[in-house]
């Protein structure tokens, strides 16, 4: 009886989860792809596309030379202000996403509409997705470095051959949340950088002058990049 | 030999008092008291991750206090082992003597031979059981010759069979060792002598007969009484 109440309420959230894709895939008519074929809308889509793509590689790649080392301070030392400083790394997760924009617009405004912008707006609604879960995992593994230590490796030595390659699953795994977390932002960007448009942004904007079906179609490539991320990160797991 | 003295650490709270320890050379002390009352702290201080606020860790006669771990010449066995798990077992025991620039390479050899884990050198240290990791996490810690073996309560993840023949492996080794454990049964079978803490302080450091005769043994022995 148990078992039959808990797949009853499993099958609800799939539904749930599913529906909005399945109904969504339905209303797109073969006459829509034109909006992802034909001009002007294509280069307008590729250009989106490519700016998101772009933009957000290069923020998470931004977020690994500056991030890891920040997880790894916040995982090792002892210092006054580090609940602070924890604190202000968690601050994009909960921040309205137009908050973060206007934060981002008050303090970088010379920099309003540009590529600069897209990629500063993806870093800090992005840095707590790859700082937060490696810094657990350093904490996972401090005996290791330890151990690493006692036995003759300097610190920088233990680093780099036993504690990052013990958490380098942690490392990918947080590199593509944080890259996903990125592609998927839109709030923020309405606010700080509209321009260049991502593709979340010329969703909105299509939804707006040319409907729904315009809008699905444009979303299509992201639900499949969407898509193309779980699926990494469940493979990730396995490995 | 390992000698403690005036030690006195303060962390999140929490203090750590140690007035006089001492290991004697080739001898093995147990450091016993229940959980949460700083023995995993000691030992980390010991091995250098924790700073004193003041005091001295001396090792064959040389302060050690303020060095950093990769100069102390200590083995440490934490309690999760911490084993390599990227590497294999010849690789994880072969990792002391590489970072020393040690180009022969027999002893992992040798030290596996003398632990029976000689058949797992080229296993994924990722695939290994409790007993097997322990015994891997001891090679890896005495291959270098350590003027003092740490073991943080080496027992506790072991079952009951295993634990037997992992007694007569650390009662084998004649490196000069500081063990930590709650359980009494662990502490009389591993330890020459028994050191007692409670509360971050070290109450003392006895005989083992002389700790059971003490008021410190009665909450260990007390349930052991009822049972007869």
């Amino acid at each position: 009886m148990d078992a039959i109440i808990l797949q009853a309420l499993a099958s609800l959230i799939v539904i749930f989860l599913t529906y909005p894709l399945l109904v969504s895939l339905a209303l797109v008519k073969p006459q829509d792809l034109k909006f992802l074929i034909e001009e002007p809308y294509s280069s307008q889509a590729l250009s989106a596309i490519f700016v998101t793509l772009s933009a957000s590689t290069i923020s998470t790649i931004l977020l690994i030379v500056l991030g890891v080392p920040l997880a790894y301070v916040l995982a090792r030392y002892s210092f006054r202000g580090k609940r602070a400083l924890a604190a202000i790394t968690s601050l994009p997760l909960v921040l309205p996403h137009t908050v973060a924009g206007v934060l981002l617009l008050a303090s970088f405004k010379s920099l309003t509409d540009t590529f600069l912008a897209v990629i500063i707006t993806m870093a800090f609604v992005s840095a707590p997705l790859l700082i937060n879960p490696l810094k657990e995992a350093f904490e996972k593994v401090e005996e290791e470095e330890l151990v690493a230590r006692s036995l003759g490796a300097s610190r920088l030595k233990a680093l780099l051959t036993v504690t990052v390659p013990s958490v380098w699953k942690e490392l990918l795994a947080s590199s593509i949340l944080s890259w996903a977390r990125a592609v998927s932002e839109v709030g923020a960007l309405l606010v700080f950088a509209y321009y260049p448009k991502t593709a979340g942004v010329l969703v909105l904007e299509w939804l707006k002058l040319y409907g729904l079906r315009a809008a699905l179609v444009l979303s299509l490539p992201l639900l499949a990049i969407s898509f193309l991320i779980i699926w990494a990160l469940e493979v990730l797991k396995d490995a | 030999m390992l000698e403690i003295r005036d030690l006195y650490l303060s962390l999140e709270g929490f203090t750590l008092s140690v007035e006089r320890l001492e290991v004697e050379r080739g001898k093995r002390v147990v450091v016993l008291g229940p959980s949460g009352v700083g023995k995993s702290l000691l030992i980390k201080t010991i091995v250098g991750a924790l700073k004193p606020e003041r005091g001295k860790i001396i090792i064959d006669g040389k302060d050690v206090t303020k060095l950093p771990p990769e100069k102390r010449e200590i083995g440490y066995v934490p309690q999760n082992y911490a084993i390599f798990k990227h590497m294999t077992v010849f690789e994880n025991i072969a990792y002391g003597l590489k970072v020393r620039k040690v180009k022969d390479l027999s002893k992992v050899y040798e030290i596996s031979e003398m632990l029976g884990i000689k058949h797992l050198l080229n296993r994924k240290a990722k695939n290994l059981s409790g007993g097997e990791a322990q015994r891997v996490a001891l090679a890896r810690a005495l291959v270098i010759e350590p003027k003092v073996l740490l073991l943080d309560e080496p027992l506790s993840n072991l079952d009951p069979e295993t634990k037997l023949k992992a007694i007569e492996l650390i009662k084998g080794i004649r490196s000069t060792s500081l063990i930590v454990t709650h359980d009494i049964f662990e502490a009389l079978e591993l330890g020459d002598k028994i050191a007692y803490m409670k509360a971050g302080k070290l109450l003392g450091t006895f005989e083992k007969e002389e700790f059971l005769k003490s008021p410190y043994a009665k909450p260990y022995l007390e349930p052991l009484r009822r049972l007869t």
